[in-house]
């Protein structure tokens, strides 16, 4: 029951926080923009229309869509979002492995066409998420020192909340996760997604030839990973709410959710897209931030 | 295993390559030859499993092959697991060579191989078997023997002559490295049995440290240990594909039970700093090997390279093994070795699956350059399909083997560093670069499998390539299954493993933690979700339709092949961005017709920094001195007799 | 005490990448601000001297010296890129390295929990501002670079515990205001002399 709930919520709420982003992003540069439920509406557009598959595909692709959003599913049961039981607890590294499963189909499916748009999407993504590999596992590391727990439910929902100056090292953690955030899920200084230019993009150049369901089940798996790396940053600062009762921890999920989505707007509205080359600068940076968090708390 | 049976298997391994020889139909004798030795394999296989199912060390003397000294076979538990990883992959090589090995039936060129083979085989067992500094050695020569002949297989061309010559020098000071780390250790204790050597602990930590340097160049140049590794990367390419995948998956990790033998048994009480070297060097073997192996474009030299990334994975398993137990962490040092054992099996599946497929890829397509392949999952969807699970086995995506050991040694590392606080810089260190290991590899075999079996044939070779027979075929399903069991199923070889692990008290830590899921939940909750989603998937496009059209090209159409992305291109943003290491060496050339730029040529490739930085000086150097030592000996022989006279006057005088 | 400390590790590592010179200062004047807090906290009691101290330091630090840096800049005009030697990627590597380092230092010297904390940042502040005198090619970043190298001598001798003693402090402040002031003119005549103030080529001067 518990565990549904907790699914239904992520599948829920994960477009609406692509929405408040969107949203904010579009207040902040002056615009109306889309209404906030437009993800739902173009995921439900989607749904209903056929595809058009490559003469070159072979059946990696046809997999690609599934396995991930599956994979993105599973990792969703494994974030804890109102409190820390989910439905599959998982250790923190097989977590961070778990996202190379779907990313390997996606790349795969992205050269399966023969595309050289694809080809290059594929091949900055797999490249950004090989260099942000190391920051996310030392944020995790410090996380899982801290909250003295293997499991990501476990360790954040035993970190210590509330003294935020006594423990700067949870500041620097929840910083390395929001860099890595926006670097893995393709948001602004690192990836722009709503350009007119394939050439720059990386991850919706990765999925120029998927269409109709595939389409709409990228998408939907891009809207939980958003959703899943919102929930955990914000949580690191905000522990104290995984601790609560569901009654009182869903509106806190959602309010810690809609606060990310904010921010993350205005990040984009604010910031102008990277050059390529930065992109690795920006990692390490994520990097040596995780890793001092880990040396104050060896220290401290 | 009782010492006659012993002697069966010696034989029941060297007849068939004898009599191999003689048989004059190639076909015949291929079958005669590797089917002899996969039946001695698999009799060897099923002994070893029979004798570590009764938990315990069985030893018995033979006759010594030098006068005056005992020498003895026996076999413990960590004998045992490099037995079965023996016989296992030799098993599966060997009904992969009956079939591979038919592209020298021409002229009979290839009659001798399996000789070879089978030696190789019988040598290695020998090596882990040995019980006594003698035997031992015995071992080791004939394994670097036999395999050097299968390196050179194919002489007629000068590659492999060169490969050859520089796998012969490597490998022999990889032996004269052991050599002195065994008599170093004879001085010490006066026996020349393991057991003699592990009864006496060194006094001398200076001593201690010297023997253990000199083992580990020994081991460590077997293993393609970085910076010992740039053998490797030019003799695996250049022996016949069965052999690839037993050098990379199995003869390599002798240099593993080398240094594993000498960490956890003949040196006991070993410092944290010996484990702590192996680290560090565990370290640099992956994240260079991973990034060496990303700029190739040569699918077996690639591979080779990444048998040098896995080596680092294991041996720093093995070594902070050896640091948790230094510092009184049995518990941590447990997981760490069964962990790093664990993954030397699992590397030999995945490892020995890769360069199956490679073979079978080379023999369809007839050549080694992954930019002239493509699409080959339509002719090849068998090798595809296995090739495709090792690639994810070797980049550690769950559910699969290669990430199972790794978690193993993640999580050792973090039950050490996280939670016992030992050295936690080290280890944590240790931990980053594990995960950027594992991303790296993601991009390597990403681009491997993509351009290699999808989008479209990039030669008309690659375009008419076909699945293999079945005695390919059929290793490289098995070895496949193998990769799944064992990731879904951990257990299934991570308790035999650690049942027989000599450190820490038995009834630690299985796997996963108690407190989280494990593998199979995953993977079931995952084959659960995707396959709904399937589902899903086609009931939803038999509503709403599918149609199949040309790649999208922004309206226009892809004129050729060569439009799609290359594995150069895929590979330059890692490329770029560790440029300042890696050094890439470009070159390009335009041709002009007039005006108009008519053509032009990029090549672009990545030379080992340390091949061009540190050896090739090191052997200019030699060189020199050679020739200088050269004018002694000018041909006199009055002068001859001259350094006699002198040389008894000087040990006259000087030693009386 | 531990979170100002951090913050001051944070800015020693932002200056140390940073890519450009007016970033560079600003960072610069946040750390002798925050320095300037930092005899207030140490202290039980907000005695006089303590106030003086804090006052001088963000007069000096915070305001005087970045003002003058900042002059230079836009009175030389030298652009805004602080060219270096090494590339960006090799200066955060070199800096998470030596940050790293400081941490292993602290402890090797006996400090643990906030002292090791504290000491490991006036040490990176120190090896900052050090490899930013290495490693930049311009003028004004040497002087930053030094500016930055005192900062880290200062909270250094914090972290140990050793005594605000005011006379000494105000001596060493008058003396880097004066350098500081100094090398601001020779950074003119530089400029005036060979209309660059690029130090790598100095060396030509060399007969």
């Amino acid at each position: 029951m518990e565990s549904l709930l907790h699914m239904t919520l992520f599948l829920a709420l994960a477009p609406l926080l692509s929405g408040i982003v969107r949203k904010t992003k579009a207040f902040l540069s002056c615009r109306r923009g889309a209404p906030l439920a437009q993800p739902y509406l173009d995921l439900w557009k989607l749904f209903r229309r056929g595809i058009v598959r490559s003469t070159t595909a072979s059946w990696i692709f046809d997999l690609s869509g599934p396995v991930v959003l599956g994979g993105a599913l599973v990792l969703a049961a494994a974030t804890p979002l109102y409190g820390r039981e989910v439905p599959i607890p998982m250790h923190f590294v097989f977590y961070i492995y778990l996202m190379a499963l779907p990313r390997f189909f996606q790349t795969l499916a992205g050269l399966d066409t023969g595309s050289a748009f694809g080809g290059l999407g594929s091949s900055r993504e797999a490249a950004v998420s090989a260099m942000a590999e190391p920051a996310l596992l030392l944020a995790l590391c410090g996380l899982a020192h801290l909250g003295a727990a293997d499991s990501i439910g476990g360790f954040l929902a035993s970190l210590p909340s509330g003294s935020v100056f006594r423990h700067p090292e949870t500041i620097l953690i929840a910083g390395t996760l929001f860099l890595l955030l926006i670097a893995e899920n393709a948001r602004i200084p690192v990836d722009d997604p709503t350009t007119h230019l394939e050439l720059t993009m990386i991850h919706e150049a990765m999925v120029l030839d998927h269409a109709g369901v595939d389409l709409a089940m990228i998408q939907m798996a891009s809207h939980l990973r958003l959703a899943v790396f919102s929930a955990l940053a914000s949580s690191v600062l905000f522990p104290h709410s995984l601790t609560l009762t569901p009654g009182l921890g869903v509106p806190a999920a959602m309010l810690r959710l809609a606060l990310c989505g904010v921010l993350i707007g205005a990040v984009e509205a604010g910031t102008a897209r990277m050059k390529l080359s930065r992109v690795a600068p920006f990692l390490m940076v994520a990097t040596v931030l995780a890793s001092i968090a880990l040396a104050l708390q060896y220290a401290g | 295993m009782p010492s006659a049976l012993s002697y069966v298997l010696a034989f029941a391994f060297v007849f068939p390559g004898v009599l191999a020889l003689l048989v004059r139909d190639p076909r015949r004798s291929r079958i005669v030859g590797f089917g002899g030795g996969a039946a001695a394999s698999f009799l060897g296989l099923s002994m070893t499993l029979a004798g570590a199912a009764q938990g315990k060390t069985v030893r018995f003397p033979l006759p010594a092959p030098v006068p005056w000294t005992v020498s003895e076979l026996y076999m413990d538990g960590l004998s045992a697991f490099f037995l079965a990883l023996i016989f296992l992959l030799g098993f599966l090589a060997s009904v992969y060579a009956v079939g591979y090995m038919r592209e020298f039936d021409e002229g009979r060129r290839g009659q001798s191989a399996p000789l070879f083979f089978n030696l190789l085989l019988l040598s290695m067992a020998l090596v882990v078997s040995a019980g006594d500094m003698l035997s031992f050695l015995l071992g080791w020569e004939g394994m670097s023997l036999s395999s050097y002949f299968l390196v050179v297989f194919e002489h007629e061309r000068a590659e492999a002559r060169r490969a050859g010559l520089i796998y012969l020098v490597a490998t022999h000071i990889g032996t004269g490295g052991i050599l002195v780390a065994f008599l170093s250790l004879v001085r010490q204790t006066g026996s020349f049995s393991f057991n003699g050597f592990a009864a006496v602990p060194f006094a001398d930590p200076a001593l201690l440290a010297a023997t253990f340097g000199f083992a580990l160049l020994g081991f460590g140049t077997k293993a393609g240990m970085f910076p010992f590794h740039i053998w490797l990367p030019y003799a695996h390419p250049e022996a016949p594909s069965p052999v690839s995948a037993l050098m990379s998956g199995v003869m390599i990790k002798m240099g593993v039970y080398g240094i594993v033998r000498f960490l956890f048994y003949l040196l006991p009480g070993a410092p944290a700093s010996f484990g702590g070297v192996v680290i560090v060097l565990g370290l640099l073997s992956g994240v260079f090997g991973v990034l060496y192996a990303i700029a190739q474009h040569d699918v077996k030299r690639l591979l080779a390279f990444h048998s040098v990334e896995n080596v680092g994975i294991i041996l720093l398993g093995v070594g902070a093994a050896s640091v948790c137990l230094a510092q009184g962490q049995a518990g941590a040092a447990r997981i760490l070795l069964a962990g790093g054992l664990f993954h030397t099996l699992n590397h030999a599946l995945f490892k020995g699956l890769l360069f199956m497929g490679g073979g079978s890829v080379f023999q369809g397509t007839h050549t080694r350059n992954i930019e002239r392949m493509g699409g080959l999952m339509r002719g090849m969807p068998l090798t595809g399909l296995t090739f495709l699970i090792g690639s994810m086995a070797i980049s550690a995506v769950p559910p699969l083997n290669g990430f199972a050991s790794e978690f193993e040694i993640y999580r050792g590392l973090w039950e050490a560093a996280g939670k016992g606080g030992v050295s936690p810089g080290l280890l944590i260190t240790a931990m980053a670069g594990l995960a950027l290991i594992g991303g790296l590899a993601f991009v390597c075999f990403v681009k491997v499998v993509g351009t290699v079996f999808l989008g479209t044939a990039r030669s008309p070779q690659a375009a008419a390539a076909r699945d293999p027979a079945t005695s390919m075929a059929f290793p490289m399903g098995a070895l496949a299954l193998l990769c799944v069991a064992f990731g879904v199923a951990p257990a299934l070889a991570l308790d035999p493993i650690r049942s027989l692990l000599p450190i820490g008290p038995v009834s630690l830590p299985v796997s996963p933690p108690p407190e989280t899921a494990g593998t199979f939940t995953v993977a079931a909750a995952l084959c659960a979700v995707v396959g709904g989603l399937c589902l899903l998937r086609f009931f939803l496009l038999r509503r709403n339709g599918k149609q199949a059209a040309g790649t999208w090209a922004c309206g226009f159409a892809y004129s050729t092949p060569r439009m799609q992305y290359t594995a150069t291109s895929f590979a330059d943003p890692v490329i770029h961005v560790f440029r300042g290491l890696l050094r890439p060496h470009t070159v390009r050339e335009e041709r002009a017709k007039g005006r108009f730029l008519t053509e032009i040529q990029f090549d672009t490739h990545v030379l080992d920094l340390f091949e061009n930085g540190i050896y090739l000086p090191l052997y200019r150097l030699f060189l020199r001195l050679a020739f200088l030592a050269r004018r002694l000996h000018p041909g006199y022989i009055h002068l001859y007799l001259g350094y006699i006279l002198g040389t008894v006057v000087i040990l006259l005088v000087l030693f009386r | 005490m531990t979170t100002l400390a951090v913050l001051l590790l944070l800015l020693g590592i932002h200056l140390a990448v940073s890519e450009r010179i007016r970033p560079a200062i600003r960072s610069l004047a946040a750390q002798g601000f925050l320095l300037g807090l930092l005899p207030l906290l140490d202290t039980a009691g907000t005695d006089w001297r303590a106030v003086a101290l804090c006052v001088s330091t963000i007069a000096v630090k915070g305001a005087a010296i970045p003002a003058i840096l900042s002059r230079a800049v836009s009175r030389l005009e030298i652009g805004q890129e602080s060219e270096s030697l090494i590339s960006t990627r090799a200066a955060i590597v070199l800096t998470g390295v030596l940050t790293l380092s400081a941490f292993v230092a602290c402890e090797r010297f006996g400090l643990t929990g906030k002292d090791q904390i504290g000491g490991a940042a006036g040490l990176t502040l120190l090896f900052s501002g050090l490899l930013t005198m290495t490693t930049r090619v311009k003028a004004v970043s040497q002087v930053i670079g030094f500016v930055v190298l005192e900062n880290g001598i200062f909270l250094l001798g914090a972290a140990s515990g050793s005594e605000f003693t005011l006379p000494i402090e105000l001596g060493i402040f008058l003396d880097l205001f004066v350098a500081v002031f100094l090398m601001g003119i020779l950074m003119f005549k530089i400029q005036r002399a060979f209309t660059h103030t690029d130090v790598a080529n100095i060396h030509a001067l060399k007969d």
